[in-house]
């Protein structure tokens, strides 16, 4: 896979002396101590989710349940819910994430552009929305009673489609682009939108690629806005379907004072991780594809460098 | 470039889906429809919003398609919405909604949640006129007594779901550990302690008791004091879980645990703590998951319950985890007549906000559900498929995808069936317990603790109360110690809550005379 | 004059930010009229409007407790240790990552330390519990199996402050140490040629190459999570801590504390008078930060 170029240079590589093979191995061990730290607890829930009802009541949560079982996703599918909640997070993951990007970019670029003179303002008003939230009734009525979008899938995209966070980022990432191509291009009379979209986005693929996976992220985990907004159980995401499992075992936690005690089903354990596995299996995937761009942002960066 | 192509396709597929599902959805709040198709006199078509908390039940789709076709032939063209809530986001949620004045039809409140705010603060429509009008069969279901009771400042803000009288507590012990340590059965608490111990000892590896979480009313001392039929210490209305300010008897004097510590719960407390100590108590009890989940694992051997009699399915799932193990119930209660009092105030409650715009036709389908057919399907789905009558009072699950959620919406003692698998001691006990005479009638009946004036101070003691009482009732500080600090900090804010209630609840004695 | 000459001149550039400008205004800018609830005696059944304005009688609750103090410093503390540790790790991580030259094994330790992200705090609670419970946890159990006396981790609030910041490092340092990871890959790679050829080692070109030119963006991750020192992450803290007054000491934030104060009172006014206390301070905080960062790096501040 690789080539030879690079091989040839790793010859030269200071790797081969002495403190150079220490100072690589201890961060392989440093990185792998950090990956089992991350990967115990996952292992944990996904194993579980397996593991048969029994072993998890009388033996709590463990590395090696002895006893399996499918029960769990059986019944996670058995329910109609489930596909329904799959179909509207997917689809307000996509457009979400398309429409973010779109809106970011565009709106990044120009605050970190330097033929613009109100840029710093720009900064400025965009970073105080973040430190300076509204309240949340400010935030509710807006949306649920101007805007009139109780009840509307696109509740659950519209207010996300510009962080702040991630606008920062790009903006760091634009600035550390040439200005020379910039003006360059502008010489050669390409207008504002061809140089953005033709020559800027291209360049910046590493940042785009990734900040496009944080918007993901921030749709597929989002609960908030849909227990805000979203009243129909057919427009229910895949997290607060999570959340109703999780919370309403432990409802008990919640409901302080209240001395009840309902006939109410209390979901297991095992249903509760299996849930967790099935919100997290699809965006995990997304995931290497993703890394294939930070790939190729090299090898752009290194043709242009 | 074949990966843009494929997300285009994708999206659009996706939109074209979801248009046709936004357009065949009914419950969009269009309600201006209107169609005609069926009977003429059937009226615009009207869709009522409903916000419980919990789970949506599995089988709910079907059964509300069968009670929309019964309203249909009944002469009522509503629709049902049932929105539910998860547990841990009910106050914010429902707060939210109402707060700002969304449009929502009936929905759940309850003492420990917000009622009594949300009703003085006038966001629940008075009820009063409108069920006198078109709910006869909703009061013909309860009694008088509990409706009265049940007022709010005077005024119906809400239906009251059930008909308890006071507080239930009681101790569920393992009885098979209890047997194979060769104790008598638990009768006193000296027996219980003993049981405790003997748990300690001979079986180190189980929690010997376990609260049912950091509610400082189930806690061991809580427990004790609640149940104190000598002394018959009561919580106020103003803090409905904390003794600091409490009731002795049947007498509207509120003392105040600040100005002087009564010895008898003192000794309570004390008690508790030494229990904890000695290791009786769960040591996590503070951070424990729900008492009852450690129950069916068989990692304790006894837990305080809020209920007389023990239901099946939590012993089936214990002797599936310890095959062999049985559950007994430690009795606290008295069923004495006239042993207890009663306000006959309810633990939940369903409200018509404001904010409706179908007051009329929310009261008229209650009514039509307040009728024995409709009742039953509503609560346990539909006959031979969900449930089937076990004798007149008694019914039997068939399934459980219709799990029973009838209390947090409609439950009217009148047409209610307990389950088959509830022994005659049991419907004897529950029989007593829901027949309001068999309670003395607490002075307090009617009254309702209007905060307005001490939110303040209300909020400040919440977060001092949080910070040390229900550490110090289950024992896990230094009582003396956590006591000093909390009254140094709650002293004055408590007074000043004192000196309100009482005189709240002068005016109101004053009224009744 | 200048403003319109401005606009007019770069309209196309003032277009492509158009969409974004709007959306600052509709969902950022025009909610922020919910802050003046935190002076209403607020009633929606008679209209924001018509409800009466209190002055500052919301804010008592809050500030005549005492334990204002206390838990604005929880706040700060927790979400100081928060930033160090979580941005530090994530730096350490992708300068590591980057190191790693077979292609599979960098993948591979990405996707993983990536993972915890996305378990929510309810289910990390239950993790939680399930290593530190006194009976049988997992920690307990191996310390009692070398000899040890159990722990009792739920009734002693100074192991918190760190326990909280190691299960912050874990869910977040792989999310974080994608950023820079990144910002590393946009490095040409021309100037670690040039330093190998000068006989740089690898140490060396960390040192003098990877760190400064990620600094930039370490800066702006720091100051934007800066700019939320004064908000509690409540998902996390009530997830993990609940109700469990023992460790309230070190534990209890200001979004904790206000939920429980309120959350029978449900009383939107004193709840508002708490998120304008956060806002204020916030924007106290970063201005005082950036000017800081302006003294030592004025490229990389904010504004």
């Amino acid at each position: 896979m690789e080539q030879p170029a690079l091989r040839k240079r790793r010859n030269l590589d200071v790797e081969y002396t002495w403190t150079g093979r220490l100072f690589t191995w201890s961060g392989y061990i440093l990185v792998a101590l950090f990956t089992i730290f991350c990967l115990v607890p996952f292992w944990m829930v996904l194993i579980n989710s397996f593991a048969a009802e029994k072993e998890i009541m009388t033996n709590g949560f463990q590395l090696f349940p002895a006893d399996f079982s499918l029960d769990a996703y059986k019944m996670l599918f058995k329910s109609n819910q489930i596909y329904s909640s799959y179909f509207v997070t997917i689809f307000v993951t996509i457009v979400g994430t398309v429409l973010a990007m779109l809106v970011t970019s565009m709106y990044a670029y120009v605050l970190a552009h330097r033929k613009v003179k109100y840029r710093n303002f720009l900064s400025f008003m965009t970073y105080l929305t973040m430190i300076f939230g509204a309240g949340l009734v400010g935030f509710y009525i807006t949306i649920a009673i101007y805007l009139d979008l109780k009840d509307s899938i696109w509740a659950l995209i519209l207010p996300y489609l510009l962080n702040p966070f991630f606008a920062f980022i790009l903006v760091a990432f634009y600035r550390s682009v040439p200005y020379e191509l910039n003006e360059a291009a502008t010489v050669d009379g390409a207008s504002e939108y061809k140089i953005f979209f033709k020559i800027v986005w291209p360049i910046s693929l590493p940042a785009i690629s990734t900040v496009s996976l944080f918007y993901a992220l921030t749709f597929w985990n989002d609960f908030w806005l849909s227990l805000l907004f979203i009243d129909n159980h057919k427009l229910h995401p895949l997290q607060i379907m999570l959340r109703q499992l999780i919370s309403n075992a432990n409802m008990k936690q919640y409901v302080a004072g209240a001395a009840m005690d309902y006939a109410q089903a209390i979901p297991t354990y095992g249903l509760q991780m299996a849930t967790v596995c099935l919100t997290i299996g699809p965006i995990i995937l997304l995931y290497p594809f993703v890394q294939k761009f930070f790939v190729k942002g090299i090898t752009i960066g290194a043709v242009k460098g | 470039m074949k990966l843009r192509k494929w997300l285009v396709v994708m999206l659009s597929v996706m939109l074209v889906v979801l248009a046709a599902c936004s357009n065949s959805n009914p419950s969009g709040g269009n309600e201006g429809g209107g169609d005609k198709e069926g009977g003429a006199d059937l009226g615009k078509e009207v869709t009522l919003k409903i916000m419980l908390p919990g789970d949506r039940p599995q089988d709910l789709d079907k059964i509300v398609a069968a009670a929309e076709q019964k309203m249909k032939e009944d002469g009522l063209n509503y629709k049902l919405n049932f929105v539910f809530v998860p547990w841990a986001d009910l106050a914010s949620k429902t707060q939210v909604t109402l707060t700002s004045g969304e449009e929502i039809d009936m929905i759940y409140d309850a003492p420990w949640l917000h009622i009594n705010q949300m009703t003085s603060e006038g966001y629940y429509t008075d009820l009063t006129d409108l069920i006198k009008e078109h709910g006869q069969n909703i009061l013909n279901a309860g009694s008088e007594l509990i409706f009265e009771a049940n007022k709010f400042n005077g005024k119906m803000t809400a239906i009251p779901l059930g008909s308890k009288n006071g507080h239930a507590n009681s101790i569920i012990i393992r009885k098979d550990i209890r047997e194979e340590l060769g104790l008598e059965e638990v009768k006193t608490h000296e027996q219980f302690i003993e049981f405790l111990r003997a748990v300690k000892e001979k079986k180190p590896e189980i929690i010997p008791y376990s609260a049912w979480g950091v509610s400082p009313d189930l806690s061991y001392a809580g427990i004790r004091i609640e149940n104190d039929y000598e002394a018959g210490f009561r919580v106020t209305p103003a803090f409905n879980r904390n003794f600091t300010l409490y009731l002795k008897g049947n007498d509207p004097t509120v003392y105040n645990l600040f100005d002087e510590m009564d010895p008898t719960i003192w000794s309570y407390i004390e008690l508790t703590r030494s229990m904890y100590q000695e290791g009786l108590i769960n040591p996590d009890i503070m951070s424990s998951p729900d008492s009852k989940v450690m129950l069916k694992s068989g990692e304790i051997a006894s837990m305080t319950y809020t209920d007389f009699s023990m239901q099946q399915n939590t012993l089936r799932e214990l002797q599936a985890n310890v095959p062999g193990a049985d559950l007994e119930i430690f009795e606290l209660y008295k069923f004495e007549k006239n042993a207890n009092t009663s306000d006959y105030k309810q633990n939940d409650y369903l409200a018509i906000p404001k904010a409706s715009k179908n007051p009329v036709d929310a009261i008229k389908f209650l009514n039509w559900a307040h009728e024995q057919d409709n009742y039953n399907l509503i609560s346990f789905g539909i006959e031979g498929e969900h449930w089937e009558a076990v004798g007149d009072t008694q019914y039997k699950p068939l399934k459980d995808s219709y799990p029973w959620f009838g209390w947090s919406f409609l439950w009217a003692p009148k047409y209610h069936k307990f389950s088959a698998e509830f022994s005659p001691e049991d419907l004897a006990k529950n029989e007593f317990y829901y027949t309001a005479e068999n309670f003395e009638k607490d002075v307090l009946t009617g009254f309702t603790f209007d905060t307005s004036p001490i939110a303040n101070e209300i909020a400040q003691f919440n977060s001092i109360d949080a910070k040390y009482y229900p550490l110090i009732m289950n024992g896990v500080v230094d009582p003396a110690e956590a006591w000093d600090k909390y009254k140094k900090e709650g002293e004055a804010v408590v007074k000043k809550i004192q000196n309100e209630l009482q005189g709240q609840i002068q005016t109101f004695l004053d009224g009744q005379k | 004059m200048g403003f319109f000459k401005e606009i007019y001149r770069n309209r196309s550039l003032y277009t492509l930010a158009l969409p974004g400008l709007l959306f600052l205004v509709i969902f950022a800018y025009i909610p922020m009229f919910g802050h003046l609830i935190a002076f209403k005696k607020f009633n929606a059944t008679i209209g924001f409007w018509n409800s009466p304005w209190v002055g500052f009688k919301n804010f008592e609750f809050f500030f005549s407790s005492g334990q204002w103090l206390e838990v604005t410093w929880n706040t700060i503390f927790l979400n100081s240790l928060f930033i160090i540790f979580g941005l530090g790790l994530a730096v350490v991580m992708a300068i590591l990552l980057n190191e790693i030259r077979l292609a599979i094994v960098k993948r591979f330790a990405q996707s993983i330390i990536f993972m915890p992200y996305f378990i929510s705090w309810m289910v990390v609670s239950l993790m939680v519990y399930a290593l530190l419970n006194t009976t049988d946890g997992m920690i307990n159990q191996m310390l009692k199996s070398l000899g040890m006396d159990a722990v009792g981790w739920y009734n002693n609030a100074n192991f918190w402050p760190s326990i909280l910041t190691i299960v912050y490092v874990w869910k977040m340092a792989g999310y974080y140490s994608i950023i820079f990871l990144a910002s590393i890959t946009g490095i040409s790679s021309d100037y670690y040629e040039s330093a190998r050829i000068d006989g740089a080692t690898r140490f060396q070109q960390i040192r003098h190459i990877t760190l400064p030119l990620i600094r930039p963006t370490i800066i702006v991750l720091a100051l934007l999570a800066v700019g939320r020192i004064f908000y509690g992450d409540f998902a996390m803290i009530y997830g993990i801590i609940g109700d469990n007054a023992a460790l309230f000491s070190t534990t209890d934030v200001i979004d904790t504390f206000s939920y429980r104060a309120l959350r029978q009172l449900g009383d939107f006014g004193m709840s508002s008078s708490v998120a304008l206390y956060q806002s204020i301070m916030g924007v106290v905080a970063i201005i005082l930060f950036n000017w800081i960062i302006r003294k030592v790096d004025k490229d990389s501040a904010l504004f």
